[in-house]
């Protein structure tokens, strides 16, 4: 027998013309704001629709009890006043995964008053129907909403939107949502049966949520039943298919012959390393010139802050205060903003875009071979820039266990800011050479750590999860502005409004610390005693006091690390506090400082993104205690081995 | 040609296994690794564990899907698949749980 034909079906054609079934006259009235949901397939262009229904205007907070974001937006639609609900993208209401529970949930509590939105795709039809039907089970609103048409005409597809509408009893308009197109017409209908639907519930007076199947478990076996149910629906969504869409000759589209290229077994490779080298050069480049002009800025208006103050004859600690405290704690707030907006922008560009899919195909093997997944290899790189993005990156992996292993890890590897603090302290701990060895055997511990503490997880705590991730390849886009900006935007304004107390005030502690008691030399302040204190803290180490209080100063921001060492040694002696630093330790005390500055906590920020992103503040603490625990005896293990190996303490 | 629609039938393609007790239905099968880069086949039965299953069904992988091997990453990477017209790609421990016949095309 000859088997099927490599992806090519083709129904029979069905008579074309896309038009939707009639649109009533929106019955004017109800005053308080209704609501209208979006569901749909990863993909399928709900954000897209959405900010074209809101004007782009999203509240986000995270649905109760979870870490997943909650969209809403409000509208105006002749009169009514709309509230626009973009559910998480979904595959079906199987409620294996949090986005999928989360958007079940909705549609259940929601039935009854709420109008169902599903963002069909239609170049990908049979996945997006299979949706709608099961969404048609527990919702008794439900518009379809038939976007991508423009994709699946260049596929060599036409969908007749009647005769779909015909054949699932639901309305369907056509949409092309990136353009903006039929978008009048979806507002309409979505309202005329939201009308419907009131008036229907008026007269029967009931309000019943469930729909039927979806809740019904039979008593034995609700899985395979399940299963039945779910292959039910696939051979219904074929035979509605075969009644609506024609094929014309299947044509390679652009995306699959981009894939040609992208996806390649050998040629994939250097172009992604490419992709990542440009992605990254161009986040640098951009950003740093951006966070020495904030840093200069916030100088010059401390100075001139301070001078004004003393003219008006305020004590010298209280410009001290607004220079070195207020001012320099903005600083470590918008320290980060150039680095942020830039990468996460980048980024949602990557996903949007679709590349970001192809990226963890190609990586998924090594990322597979140490316990972690290829949906993750763009956060860890992001890492290497700044930890904050990189934690909510982690957002791809749909399921918990993998998101949270992910997150452990990426404290692990040294961002910019202490990728740069490594790189001076080297230079000055090796300043006869072996400085790039110590700082590549950095560079590889931390990798090795990641590696090594995967493993671990891996077999205690995190074991792998059954449900193999979703590894979709949706068409390439090229992205729209707002897609990309929009998101960016919010991330950055969330992180600062998260972030700034914490930063401001850590960093008025620190301003206290080193420059009281007011007056006093730097070698009687505050820091400096305390260090005198502290020093017991890294005797295990050979550590003195002054390096440990670095240590702790770095988990305000590790920009501030330098600054407080040249406090700390700056009246040490000749040669500036570099040298005076470096002369205090033997390179083998040195090394294992690195290690254990590159190791340990990153810093306040992280943290607190790290309780966001997991959602609980246990993990947030299990993750700084893993770091210190990690750095701590990775620095003990540093010292006796050079040690053994000869080296001086 | 219409190899979508000819699913129909194949739905209820699983063999019972010829193990009784020990395997599940399909065991038997061939499965996805053992396809050739741009060959296709028919999905008879998924076999695994039910988060596996139940992930693999809400993207269409079910008996009677009809399942095309577009490519495969170096090394043991993962398998590219279209399925029901879109493109995913599968890791091969869990493209093995999904067991095909009629394998075919080129
Ligand atoms: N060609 C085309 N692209 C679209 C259309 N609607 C959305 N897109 C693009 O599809 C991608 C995914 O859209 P998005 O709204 O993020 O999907 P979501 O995951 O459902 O929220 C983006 O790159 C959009 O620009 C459409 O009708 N036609
Ligand atoms: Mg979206």
């Amino acid at each position: 027998m000859n088997g099927p034909a490599c992806c090519a079906g083709e129904p029979p054609a069905p008579a074309r013309g896309a038009r939707t079934a009639k649109v009533a006259p929106g019955a004017a009235g109800s005053r308080r704001a209704e609501r209208w949901l979006l569901v749909g397939n990863p993909n399928a262009g709900k954000t897209t629709l959405f900010n074209l229904l809101t004007g782009g205007r999203r509240e986000v907070a995270n649905w109760p009890g979870s870490t997943v974001e909650r969209a809403t937006g409000r509208m105006r639609a002749g009169g009514r006043e709309v509230e626009v609900v973009d559910l998480p993208g979904i595959y079906s209401l199987d409620a294996l995964s949090e986005e999928e529970r989360i958007a079940r949930q909705a549609l259940l509590d929601e039935a009854g008053r709420a109008l169902v939105i599903v963002v069909a795709d239609a170049s990908r039809l049979e996945r997006s129907l299979s949706l709608v039907l099961e969404v048609a089970e527990v919702a008794p609103a439900v518009v379809v909403a038939l976007n991508m048409l423009d994709v699946a005409r260049a596929e060599g597809q036409e969908v007749d939107a009647e005769a779909l509408a015909r054949e699932l009893g639901l309305p369907v308009v056509p949409l092309v949502a990136r353009r903006g197109e039929g978008v009048d017409r979806l507002v309409q209908r979505a309202a005329a049966s939201l009308d419907e639907l009131r008036r229907r519930e008026g007269f029967a007076g009931r309000r019943d949520g469930g729909g039927s199947g979806a809740s019904s478990g039979s008593p034995q076996a609700p899985e395979e039943e399940a299963f039945a149910r779910a292959e039910a629906r696939f051979l219904r969504v074929q035979a509605i298919v075969a009644a609506a869409v024609r094929r014309r000759r299947r044509r390679a589209t652009p995306s699959e012959r981009i894939d040609r290229w992208a996806l390649h077994p050998l040629l994939g490779y250097p172009i992604l390393a490419a992709v990542l080298a440009a992605v990254f050069e161009l986040a640098f480049a951009a950003s740093a010139p951006l966070s020495d002009e904030v840093g200069r800025l916030l100088d010059v208006a401390g100075s001139a802050l301070a001078r004004g103050l003393a003219a008006a004859g305020a004590p010298v600690w209280l410009g001290s205060l607004v220079r070195d405290g207020l001012l320099a704690g903005a600083g470590a707030v918008l320290a980060f903003v150039p680095y942020l907006a830039i990468f996460y922008l980048l980024q949602e560009a990557l996903q949007d875009s679709g590349y970001m899919a192809r990226a963890a195909v190609l990586v998924d093997r090594l990322m597979e071979a140490v316990g972690l997944h290829g949906k993750g290899f763009f956060a860890l790189a992001t890492a290497y820039g700044c930890n904050v993005p990189a934690l909510s990156a982690t957002r791809v992996l749909e399921n918990p266990r993998d998101r949270i292993a992910h997150e452990l890890v990426i404290p692990f590897l040294p961002c910019n800011a202490r990728l740069g603090v490594l790189l001076v302290l080297t230079a000055a701990f090796f300043p006869r050479g072996g400085g790039a060895l110590a700082f590549g055997g950095l560079m590889l511990l931390s990798l090795g750590v990641v590696a090594g503490l995967t493993a671990l997880l891996r077999r205690t705590l995190l074991p792998r999860e059954e449900a193999p991730l979703v590894m979709e390849l949706p068409p390439y886009h090229v992205p729209t502005w707002r897609n990309v900006v929009l998101p960016a935007l919010h991330h950055v304004r969330a992180f600062v409004s998260r972030i700034w107390r914490y930063l401001l005030w850590a960093t008025l502690a620190l301003w206290a610390l080193s420059a009281l008691p007011a007056g006093a030399a730097p070698a009687q302040s505050y820091a400096a005693r305390l260090a005198g204190a502290v020093g017991i803290l890294g005797a295990p180490w050979h550590l003195d006091g002054r390096l440990v209080l670095a240590l702790l100063s770095g988990f305000v921001a590790k920009e501030t690390t330098l600054g407080t060492l040249a406090i700390l040694y700056g009246s040490a002696g000749a040669g500036g506090p570099v040298a005076a630093l470096a002369s205090s330790v033997s390179p083998l005390v040195g090394f294992a400082f690195l290690a254990m500055y590159m190791l340990y906590t990153p810093c306040l920020a992280t943290v607190v993104t790290l309780r966001e992103e997991t959602g609980s503040a246990r993990w947030a603490a299990f993750s700084v205690l893993l770091s210190l625990g990690v750095a701590g005896l990775t620095g003990a293990l540093i010292e006796q081995l050079g040690a053994l190996a000869g080296w001086a303490l | 040609m219409d190899a979508l629609i000819d699913g129909t039938q194949a739905s209820g393609g699983a063999l019972p296994s010829p193990r009784a007790g020990g395997g599940e239905p399909g065991r038997e099968l061939p499965s996805l690794t053992d396809l050739r880069d741009g060959q296709s086949a028919r999905v008879a039965a998924v076999v695994g564990g039910s988060g596996l299953r139940r992930r693999l069904a809400a993207l269409g992988v079910l008996p009677g899907a009809v399942v095309c091997r577009r490519g495969s990453m170096p090394a043991g990477g993962p398998l590219l698949l279209e399925v029901r017209g879109a493109l995913m790609a599968l890791r091969r421990r869990d493209a093995e749980a999904v067991r095909v016949e009629g394998a075919g095309g080129r």
